[in-house]
């Protein structure tokens, strides 16, 4: 088995208006990668290349260290997919999906995939048309966790869901990871659940990745300095990632929490969330970009 | 692949049911006229009309066959596979399952295949009865052309399945292979239709209809080879735009 379930290396995809510009990070096996950004990063985009959806423009995407490419089709076998529509046809029920899906799958199980519909309290008889945008995301996951996949691959599985179903989902995900070699790479833009479950985090931004790496270490580094507006120009620029100004002082993500609680004890500095990391950065690249 | 065969059969099956009432209509129209030709109503008008000089078991036959034909047409909708598969973003699953484009593609052919064979199967079988009942079809002349217009089916499928490859919508695609065959058609027949528009002469236009027909009873391999050499074609070009695209499902 190979160490980095995923692999992309310096992968280019360019779309005219949109470029998913060489990217590269890893995913080891075992662990929950969180990937990051706002809506039209890139994230769907760098999906669909590691599923083979889509055809990238250079750079290589290796799945459990083999590459991705039309010879290696069989590779999805221990992938369960979930995207953020439900792919299913609406007039198709939970019982005819197993039967599509024992037909598609080698490892199948239908007595797992059954089990999963009465975990997540899905008739199995009913048109999933007729099911909300809740049970349509379990029905998705209820697939997924039934051919023995070694590796889920979603694409913003908890968006537009209310919080208890997104808790739900969340914990379904935990028990998954929980069993050994399970691997989990989670698309989402909303960072509160990445912040409970990932391990590593890859942070894209424009095509481009802004931060990966192991999240405590990227929470552990970044922090929010509050400080007096014309206190900021004393902060070294090396540790700025940007600057928020408000009327009564400023809040500046820092890149190096521990050099700046020693530098600037006289400022309150508060650990960062990922939605902090993110919003800052994503600023950050749009005044550059407006500066260039 | 064989999910994906089951998935489009799932998507046809609101259509078997149009397509059950359709055999069993017109199985009943068409062995009611075969009846009433025997012994009924028509039996009559049939011999005025014999009397007045016109090929009335021609006519007949044609009026039969057009009904059993009818429901062997209705397995060429195969377009609306991909409205099921585009509508509810299937294509996205479909590659995700560890199933290659080559399969992906293969599997809407033979679905199609599937179809059409159990058209054929049925109309075979209504053929063998109204042929049992009625002197006015020969079943090895009605089997030929049943063949002959299930390759038609045929080969009109494979180039609307390539063409929704190709990004056609589904519900414009079967306009493009039944209109290249009528401007063909008009083209090779340009001197016979002026002829027929002109002077009211059906002479070269009967003569083609009755080699066609001809063609079709008895020469059905020729429409098979066609049907076989468009499917290859047709097949092995989907796969080279799915490819392209990715994606597709």
């Amino acid at each position: 088995m190979a160490e980095n379930v995923i692999e992309f290396k310096n992968v280019v995809k360019d779309y005219g208006d949109f470029k998913l510009d060489s990217i590269s990070f890893v995913v080891p096996e075992g662990s929950v990668c969180g990937f990051i950004g706002q809506n039209g990063a890139g994230k769907t985009t760098a999906i669909s290349l590691l599923l083979d959806l889509i055809r990238r423009d250079a750079g290589e995407v290796y799945l459990f260290g083999e590459p991705v490419d039309e010879k290696h089709a069989y590779l999805r076998e221990d992938v369960g997919v979930v995207f953020d529509e439900m792919g299913f046809h609406e007039f198709l029920t939970p019982k005819q999906i197993n039967v599509i899906m024992k037909n598609a799958y080698k490892n199948w199980d239908e007595n797992e995939f059954f089990n999963n519909l009465k975990k997540f309290s899905l008739p199995s008889n009913k048109s999933c048309g007729a099911f909300s945008r809740g049970m349509r995301m379990k029905l998705q996951i209820a697939a997924a966790l039934s051919h023995n996949a070694k590796l889920l691959v979603m694409d913003e599985p908890t968006s537009g869901l209310d919080p208890i179903v997104r808790n739900e989902i969340m914990q379904i995900f935990r028990e998954f990871e929980m069993q050994e070699n399970h691997t989990i790479l989670l698309s989402s833009h909303i960072t509160g659940d990445l912040e409970k479950i990932a391990d590593e985090v890859v942070f894209i931004d424009a095509g481009r990745i802004v931060l990966k790496g192991n999240k405590d270490s990227i929470l552990e580094k970044h922090a929010v300095l509050k400080c007096p507006n014309d206190y900021v120009e004393k902060i070294s620029e090396s540790v700025i990632v940007n600057v928020q100004q408000g009327a009564y002082g400023s809040e500046v993500l820092v890149n190096d929490a521990d050099a700046c609680r020693r530098l600037y004890p006289d400022t309150v500095i508060e650990p960062s969330t990922l939605e902090e990391i993110m919003i800052f950065y994503v600023n950050r690249a749009k005044q550059q970009s407006k500066n260039a | 692949m064989k999910g994906l065969i089951i998935k489009d059969i799932y998507c046809l099956r609101k259509q078997l049911t149009t397509y059950g009432f359709i055999i069993f209509g017109v199985a009943a129209v068409a062995i009611m006229f075969v009846l009433s030709e025997r012994y009924g109503n028509l039996r009559e008008t049939v011999s005025g009309m014999q009397e007045a000089g016109f090929d009335i078991a021609a006519v007949v036959k044609i009026a039969v066959m057009f009904f059993m034909l009818l429901p062997l047409v209705c397995t060429g909708q195969i377009g609306d596979l991909f409205n099921y598969d585009k509508k509810a973003s299937f294509y996205k699953t479909a590659a995700s399952l560890p199933v290659s484009t080559e399969k992906r593609v293969l599997s809407k052919f033979l679905t199609a295949l599937l179809f059409l064979a159990a058209g054929l199967a049925v109309d075979i079988a209504m053929a063998a009865v109204i042929s049992s009942v009625s002197d006015i079809l020969l079943f090895s002349k009605c089997a030929g052309t049943l063949v002959s217009i299930s390759a038609c089916v045929m080969t009109v499928t494979s180039i609307i399945i390539m063409l929704d490859y190709a990004g056609v919508k589904p519900d414009y695609a079967p306009f493009f292979p039944i209109g290249a065959g009528f401007i063909l058609f008009v083209i090779v027949k340009f001197r016979d239709i002026k002829s027929l528009l002109l002077n009211d002469d059906f002479g070269s236009f009967s003569a083609f209809f009755h080699k066609l027909i001809n063609a079709f009873e008895c020469k059905s391999y020729i429409f098979a080879i066609v049907a076989v050499a468009v499917a290859a074609v047709s097949y092995f070009v989907s796969v080279y735009i799915a490819k392209q695209k990715k994606g597709v499902a």
